[in-house]
């Protein structure tokens, strides 16, 4: 229990840590946000109001602080290019990343676990899925793309190219399998290589003797025991998602936070890549995290060997 | 290296002439590809940048082996330019991350102490950070180009690599040999550089080539987005972009050879690591 107190800490406090660097590295970004905010006509004695008025001639610590107390408000300040709060920009655009990642995350569970588990387990699908994941894990998310459109949207016309303006699941099919596809491989290795190590151990040999079925003694024995290293990186997958929906966003013309973020890094709207970088780094510490904790709590070694370290002297 | 060795799972036999030869010939390809790199000024049939307007969005042609792209620039000869960009880039990243990662890794494991948890914590907040992420953020405090995503792709990569430094050198570190030269009166420098290095070397060489490759995606991703190198420099990733609209309009050569070549090093540069190295053993655990 104290050991799950300590990483929910950490977490928050390599969360406070990003706000900072994430906050002093625009802050070092060329380009006055006053000037911008004001607009090309503005005299230098608005700028100085908008300047004032926005806070942006405090000195950087309690410019720091006071971006950090909005931003636990829900209050992102106003996008330098559109002149907008930055948090009603977020809004329409956090669903479509959510939608997409959390489609990309399902595929990549069933896929790589039904890949793994066969690979497991048959001897032929072992030397087949031995190459295709091989390879597959070496596709990046945008080669995806360009393969994926062109095979299924261009020879086959089944879904669409661009996803712009396309609405529910049909534009995000060939986004999420793109996105997926070199995550689910990698799983599917590790899957793999986790459960040959189980099936090859001596406990499971005696069971299986005692004349337990099959199945039984994959679901309790096998499965059960490569549960840890599986969650984990499941949850590495999911969280190394986040950052990839950028690529993915951008390839389909996906209008989510993420291709919102190459836009506003090309535009140097400074606000909302403050705002999408800070939501991002906390999407991936949560996702981290949570799986920290459920790894924790599928393996009894590790609290038992937590328990011990906590009674030597730190 | 002996601790790591006895961990090593036990192979087929017959298993290992086949991976030799298959490690050496992908190595040899690689290393190819590099020697057609860097005098591509004599190798390409033309220049990068010239632009042929009537071979606009061809395909293969004899006079243009990979067609042309939508300006009527050759695309073999872009690809071959490319290649010095999109091969130094991932190099750069991982020669600064190994070096700085296998320093800090050993450091860490022969101090110990506050410099070993302050050097953890500043890691294992770098390991929190997505590389696609910091390179976006370098880059809109930079600029775009080659400098801001390489040089924080490199803070991405190094505790990538100090970690599983640091593990094996604990272990090595506690071994009865480390205290034999100890006692014998050799001094911490001597054991890191001539011991420790040398024992941790092996495994962080399979981990540099495996990371090289994912080093390469990640900054041909940047050049997807258009925040890396700029056009019209030819790069392999700003390549798969740029064929985009010509894809879409039945022309997809471009694209599809600079894809097909990054997911060929990509695979080549895993293999090696993962044949050469035992990747499981050192990098699950780190």
């Amino acid at each position: 229990m104290r050991a799950a107190l300590r990483t929910v800490t950490g977490a928050l406090l390599t969360l406070l840590a990003s706000s900072l660097v994430i906050f002093l590295a625009l802050a070092a970004s060329p380009g006055d946000a006053a000037s911008r905010l004001a607009g090309s006509k503005a005299t230098a004695a608005q700028i100085a109001v908008i300047r004032h008025a926005n806070g942006l001639d405090q000195p950087l610590p309690l410019r720091y602080l006071h971006w950090l107390k909005s931003c636990l408000h829900g209050d992102f300040g106003t996008s330098l290019q559109y002149q907008q709060s930055v948090s009603s920009l977020l809004a329409p655009r956090v669903g479509q990343t959510l939608a997409l990642v959390s489609l990309t995350a399902l595929l990549i569970m069933v896929g790589g676990l039904g890949a793994g588990i066969v690979g497991a387990l048959s001897r032929p699908g072992s030397a087949a899925l031995t190459v295709l994941s091989g390879v597959g894990v070496a596709v990046p998310s945008f080669v995806a793309a360009t393969l994926l459109i062109q095979v299924f949207a261009l020879w086959l016309g089944w879904l669409p190219a661009i996803s712009t303006g396309v609405g529910g699941l049909r534009g995000l099919i060939l986004p999420a399998l793109a996105l997926a596809l070199s995550w689910a491989a990698y799983l599917s290795q590790v899957v793999r290589a986790s459960l040959r190590e189980q099936l090859g151990q001596e406990h499971v040999a005696i069971a299986r003797s005692r004349g337990l079925s099959p199945a039984g003694v994959f679901r309790r024995h096998v499965l059960r025991n490569a549960a840890p290293e599986i969650t984990t990186v499941s949850g590495l997958a999911v969280a190394g998602l986040i950052a990839g929906t950028v690529v993915v966003e951008q390839a389909f013309g996906i209008g989510g936070i993420g291709s919102f973020l190459v836009q506003s890094v090309a535009g140097k709207d400074s606000n909302v890549v403050l705002a999408i970088s800070l939501l991002m780094v906390a999407a991936f510490i949560l996702t981290t995290t949570a799986t920290d904790l459920l790894h924790r709590a599928l393996d009894p070694r590790i609290r038992a060997a937590a328990k011990t370290r906590e009674g030597q002297a730190r | 290296m002996t601790a790591t060795a006895l961990t090593l799972p036990a192979e087929k036999p017959g298993w290992r002439g086949r991976v030799d030869i298959l490690s050496a010939a992908l190595g040899a390809v690689m290393v190819l590809l590099a020697l057609a790199a860097v005098p591509a000024p004599l190798i390409a049939p033309y220049d990068p940048t010239a632009t042929d307007i009537l071979a606009a969005n061809s395909g293969p042609s004899p006079t243009h082996w990979l067609g042309a792209d939508d300006l009527g620039r050759d695309v073999l000869s872009r690809l071959l330019y490319g290649a010095r960009l999109s091969l130094l880039g991932p190099t750069l990243i991982i020669a600064t991350a190994t070096v700085l990662g296998t320093a800090l890794g050993i450091a860490s494991a022969w101090l110990g102490g506050w410099f070993d948890a302050v050097t953890s914590r500043i890691l294992d907040f770098f390991f929190a950070f997505p590389g696609l992420l910091l390179s976006v953020l370098a880059v809109a405090m930079i600029g775009t180009g080659f400098l801001a995503p390489v040089t924080a792709l490199a803070l991405a990569y190094t505790p990538y690599i100090a970690r599983v430094t640091r593990t094996i050198a604990v272990r090595e570190r506690n071994l009865a040999y480390v205290e034999a030269l100890r006692s014998h009166g050799l001094g911490g420098w001597a054991i890191c550089l001539r011991h420790l290095a040398p024992a941790v070397w092996p495994v962080i060489r399979a981990q540099s080539a495996i990371a090289f490759g994912s080093a390469l995606v990640d900054l041909a991703a940047v050049s997807y987005l258009g925040l890396g190198v700029q056009p019209p420099s030819a790069e392999w990733g700003l390549m798969v972009a740029q064929g985009q609209s010509a894809l879409l309009g039945g022309a997809p050569w471009q694209s599809l050879s600079a894809g097909v070549l990054i997911i060929f090093v990509v695979l080549a540069v895993n293999t090696i690591g993962e044949r050469t190295g035992n990747t499981d053993t050192a990098g699950a655990r780190a």
